[in-house]
């Protein structure tokens, strides 16, 4: 009552026209107001824009994430929301749109150092090894409190791509025990790998059928071999012993054929055993790395 | 008093205009789904499952998004919407629609099995006449997908006994060998299954393959070189006597397939009726 008096002491009229202005020019104008506000304008405010696309990001819908977060920088300049963009764009493999985000916040960002490991994970995952390596010996490249966290990824990235063996002195230093465990067996799998002779699986096949296959670990394989061959060249023998000549030399050009078959199987046998150590041994690095998060440092504050 | 009054009709006014702006957002959502932008679509509808707060837009936002990932070709996030959609539907008839655009999803991502049992639970859950058309209709689909044409156009045959796909099945069913006759006559006479299904020439191959096979074995026999004789069926013989059987079940096989293609691409193609 107390407000009402002093609206009405305040405007000056009496309470007839306060009625006619509340009527036919407050309370419109009012709804015309909410009518703006609660606009397209509201629903797309700047704010808005970053919760509906924290939300998406956290969602894992990345790229919609991305046009939302990338609306909203359009009004604020803001730090987390452009690593955001950059752990969107590097889930989407696009690493070199990720890292160009990333960049303009290596200096004066309160994140820069996460930020610097992330872009050298961006690096590892594009598989860009030269400009990793060169990159990380630069010191604006390097995060104060995690070049450790670097060193491991670098360490392991060179133990991944180098082809020449490589100098193992300080090279698991880096690593706590249990992880240099690990990164050893690869070490010892990538460069003295239990390899299978091609030449010892073709001479153990001409030798005996199926010799070969047995040694490179394809036993049923080697078994239906011997047993096949040995029935051809008992055909031969019977053949002839009996003086069926046509066909003792019909089984014989059989067993040859069978023979330089299973010779040429040996030796592919022995190639693929060896390829497929190496697949195997990428396969088990790749896991590995994955578990261990690539070795980056906790970042879950930064993107909640 | 009226200053009461009068902050009461501004809140009201708030929430009222707050309902009209996801108005519009739906709007604007239902604009670019109908324009067939698919992808923006899902955005906006996104964003207004966002703000709105009491849930009031959520079956319609969440079974079109359902809808666009099932355009984009995306079943699984598709489904996974579909049954948001379900769980948040205001009537019967709205969780039927739900219940219906996931079949059809699965018929699409080809679980046809997950189909069968769902058709099942919508008739359980939907047991009048009003609905039973349309169970049995993407029931029959679920058939045909499944390359059971007989089922299908008995399926067919409950909504109208004339209807169009319920012939397109007849047809199929009648135009397809049978694959079991195919082996049984190659059993008795080797290279004859091949001839059944249309495979002249196989058909007469393998018959004189077989024949070879049996002369030289008998042969052998004949001569007392039982040893030759064995390795001669085993090697030779057998190997054409079982290939032949095994042949015709696969020509005859290549056969139906091609014959179910043929409605495959009718389907596709021309048939104008509602499809997954």
């Amino acid at each position: 009552m107390a407000m009402e008096k002093g609206l009405i002491r305040l405007i000056g009229i009496n309470r007839i026209l306060l009625k006619l202005f509340l009527t036919f020019f407050l309370i419109p104008v009012i709804f015309l107001l909410g009518q703006n506000s609660g606009s397209d304008n509201e629903i797309l405010s700047p704010l808005n824009l970053y919760k509906f696309g924290n939300y998406l990001f956290k969602q894992g819908d990345y790229l919609r994430a991305n046009n939302e977060l990338k609306q909203y920088l359009q009004y604020e300049n803001n730090d987390t929301v452009r690593f955001k963009i950059a752990y969107s764009l590097i889930e989407m493999a696009e690493y070199s749109e990720g890292r160009d985000y990333l960049k303009p916040l290596f200096i004066s960002s309160e994140i820069s150092d996460e930020v610097k490991c992330f872009y050298f994970k961006s690096l590892y995952l594009g598989k860009k090894y030269s400009d990793f390596i060169e990159q990380s010996g630069i010191r604006i490249f390097q995060p104060t409190n995690y070049s450790e966290d670097i060193n491991r990824l670098k360490n392991f990235f060179i133990l991944e791509s180098e082809t020449t063996l490589i100098d193992s002195t300080n090279f698991f230093k880096p690593f706590d025990k249990q992880d240099a465990d690990s990164i050893r067996k690869y070490f010892v799998r990538k460069y003295y790998p239990e390899n299978k002779s091609e030449t010892t699986a073709g001479l153990l096949s001409a030798l005996i059928p199926g010799a070969g296959k047995i040694y490179t670990g394809q036993t049923g394989d080697g078994i239906t071999s011997l047993i096949f061959n040995s029935v051809i060249y008992y055909l031969v023998y019977n053949n002839f012993a009996n003086k069926h000549y046509l066909r003792g030399w019909i089984f014989s050009a059989l067993g040859i054929y069978f023979n330089a078959g299973n010779i040429y199987g040996s030796v592919a046998s022995a190639r693929i055993y060896n390829s497929n150590l190496q697949i195997n041994l990428g396969i088990d690095m790749k896991k590995f790395v994955e578990k261990k998060n690539y070795f980056m440092p906790d970042m879950s504050g930064i993107l909640k | 008093m009226k200053i009461r009054a009068f902050i009461f009709l501004q809140i009201i006014s708030s929430i009222i205009y707050a309902q009209l702006n996801l108005g519009k957002q739906l709007q604007f959502a239902n604009e670019l789904f109908d324009s067939s932008n698919y992808f923006d679509a899902v955005t906006e509808y996104k964003r207004l499952l966002f703000f709105d707060d009491r849930a009031e837009y959520s079956w319609e936002a969440n079974y079109k998004i359902g809808l666009s990932y099932k355009y984009g070709g995306f079943y699984d996030l598709a489904i996974n919407y579909l049954k948001i959609s379900e769980l948040n539907g205001n009537t019967s008839d709205e969780i039927f629609l739900s219940k219906i655009e996931i079949v059809r999803c699965n018929l699409l991502r080809k679980t046809i099995a997950t189909a069968f049992r769902l058709l099942d639970e919508i008739e359980t859950d939907y047991p009048t006449d009003e609905f039973k058309d349309e169970i049995n209709y993407w029931r029959g689909w679920a058939f045909m997908l499944n390359n059971d044409w007989e089922n299908a156009a008995m399926e067919f045959s409950k909504i109208d006994s004339n209807h169009e796909l319920k012939t397109l099945c007849m047809t199929v069913e009648e135009n397809k060998y049978s694959i079991i006759f195919a082996k049984v006559i190659s059993y008795l006479l080797p290279g004859s299954g091949y001839i059944y299904s249309g495979e002249y020439l196989q058909g007469l191959l393998s018959f004189g393959w077989n024949l070879l096979g049996g002369y030289f074995t008998i042969k052998a026999i004949g001569e007392q070189r039982i040893f030759d004789a064995f390795v001669i069926s085993e090697l030779g013989w057998l190997r054409f006597y079982r290939g032949s059987i095994e042949g015709a079940e696969k020509s005859a096989e290549s056969k139906n397939m091609q014959i179910a293609n043929q409605a495959y691409n009718y389907l596709k193609n021309k048939y104008e009726g509602i499809k997954p």
